[in-house]
């Protein structure tokens, strides 16, 4: 058995996975043949990108609104406006307002605390799925809106633990603190390029592949710390194995890994993040678990 | 024509199958064989050859619902043949880098040497394919059976190369472990 075998040999794997990734020629008249489940389009190299900036200046920009719409406000009362010359500079006062931008990132609190997000869909506890086979009765998401953070998240700042608002609001009712939530959660650590390069290039002379290849072996590194260290505070996880992980981009090296388990609403109301990390927890829809529940 | 009325010509020996299938498969029959060979006249000749497998394979394979992975897995094998027998195609060497690419995929120990049952394999490699997310799945699925090439992926998800370099380096660690783990290798 070689490489050329299992290369020949790809070709007995399932329909479903030929399928999925077959690529159609551009302009073949044959698109309604193409399977529902085929490759997607190509996606924007924007929307892989850190989503914090977006998020951040989203907020900035809000922020900066509703500062000029109260500026503007006072101005209009005191008279201001009606006295200001067609054509005056802006006051000053308002370009001091409109500063937060993806630069804010930095100020992020580097303390670990329980972060909820606002949203506006209204939380209906009815909905929730209890499996109640296992001795630990087990509280599942009532549906995929419940389970995920209300935004676009792709993972979490150091110090950040993220929880779905759903999820936090079920681990403080009193009746829920013993029973059991599936959660999977996004164990985040962010690295700048020029930083780790800066650690490794004294020693040797650094090309992109073998940046991947160190990076590769100290994710592995970290992870066992990460699961040893949570171990230790007597919160048991699987990894989950190939989750969307770590990733190399253009300014940052994205360093995580996804964790699943059963955790008690007191032990995640209690959850302690390492500082260095973010945690992004999602909610698990039944189903959707793939370790066996609690003994 | 649906599948099913093609795949009864077949059976039928009618030779209409083949004018069929081409009209319907054709165009995405030469693409996926242009992509393993690179070149129109032998994409062309391995297409001819798809339909003529087709007609030597059916009967006694009725693939009514899987016509299409049936045509491609044969145009496929028949591409990589073409790429590694003739010389004039300057493949080889892509050929080559993605046999190391997968050998990366087996331990190196004794047991890898064994002789085993594709299908086995190939099994266990969709077990561990399906247990991906949809985008590695398409990804490693891009690479290693439509042998797409590493800067075309990039292109294609709008990552960086070396980005995607690295989730197929993973994703081979991975299946090496996953084979391990079940007792396949």
């Amino acid at each position: 058995m070689n490489g050329k075998d299992l290369l020949d040999i790809m070709e007995l794997v399932d329909d479903d996975l030929i399928a999925k990734a077959e690529v159609l020629p551009e302009g073949s008249s044959d698109l309604s043949e193409r399977p529902d489940t085929s490759i997607k389009p190509v996606r924007n190299n924007v929307t892989r990108k850190v989503v914090f900036k977006r998020i951040w200046t989203g907020i900035g920009i809000g922020i900066a609104a509703a500062t000029i719409a109260v500026i503007g406000f006072a101005l209009w009362k005191t008279g201001g406006l009606e006295n200001e010359p067609a054509g005056s500079t802006r006051p000053t006062g308002v370009e001091v307002s409109t500063g937060m931008t993806g630069a804010e990132v930095t100020t992020l609190p580097t303390e670990t605390e329980i972060t909820t997000l606002p949203t506006e869909s209204t939380w209906d506890s009815s909905g929730i799925t209890e499996f109640t086979e296992a001795p630990g009765k087990v509280l599942f998401a009532p549906d995929k809106n419940a389970s995920l953070l209300p935004i676009e998240i792709e993972g979490a700042l150091p110090g950040d633990v993220l929880l779905p608002v759903a999820l936090k609001e079920e681990i403080e009712k009193p009746e829920n603190q013993e029973k059991y939530f599936a959660v999977r959660i996004m164990v985040c650590h962010f690295r700048c390029v020029d930083e780790y390069v800066a650690t490794h290039e004294s020693s040797e002379d650094l090309s992109e592949e073998r940046i991947i290849e160190l990076f590769d072996k100290e994710i592995r590194e970290e992870i066992e710390e990460e699961m040893h260290r949570l171990e230790s505070a007597g919160i048991y996880l699987t990894r989950v194995p190939n989750s969307p992980s770590d990733e190399l981009e253009d300014y940052h090296i994205y360093n995580g890994f996804t964790v699943e388990g059963y955790l008690t609403g007191k032990e995640l109301s209690e959850f302690t993040g390492d500082p260095s990390r973010g945690y992004r927890f999602s909610w698990l829809v039944e189903g959707e678990e793939t370790i066996n529940p609690p003994d | 024509m649906d599948d099913s009325s093609i795949v009864d010509l077949f059976l039928d020996r009618d030779e209409s199958a083949i004018r069929h299938t081409s009209s319907k498969y054709g165009a995405r029959l030469r693409f996926i064989s242009y992509g393993i060979t690179s070149s129109h006249e032998t994409s062309e000749e391995c297409e001819n050859d798809t339909y003529m497998e087709a007609w030597k394979r059916i009967p006694p394979h009725e693939p009514r619902t899987y016509l299409m992975p049936f045509l491609t897995r044969i145009v496929r094998a028949i591409s990589l043949n073409r790429c590694t027998a003739d010389n004039r195609l300057k493949r080889k060497a892509y050929i080559s880098e993605l046999t190391s690419e997968m050998q990366e995929c087996l331990p190196s120990s004794a047991s890898a040497e064994k002789e085993l049952e594709g299908s086995l394999l190939a099994e266990a490699i969709s077990r561990f394919l399906h247990e991906q997310t949809e985008e590695k799945q398409t990804i490693f699925m891009r690479r290693y059976f439509y042998l797409e090439t590493a800067a075309s992926l990039a292109k294609r998800y709008g990552y960086k190369e070396s980005k995607v370099r690295m989730m197929l380096m993973r994703m081979r660690q991975d299946l090496s472990e996953y084979l391990t783990k079940e007792g396949i290798l």
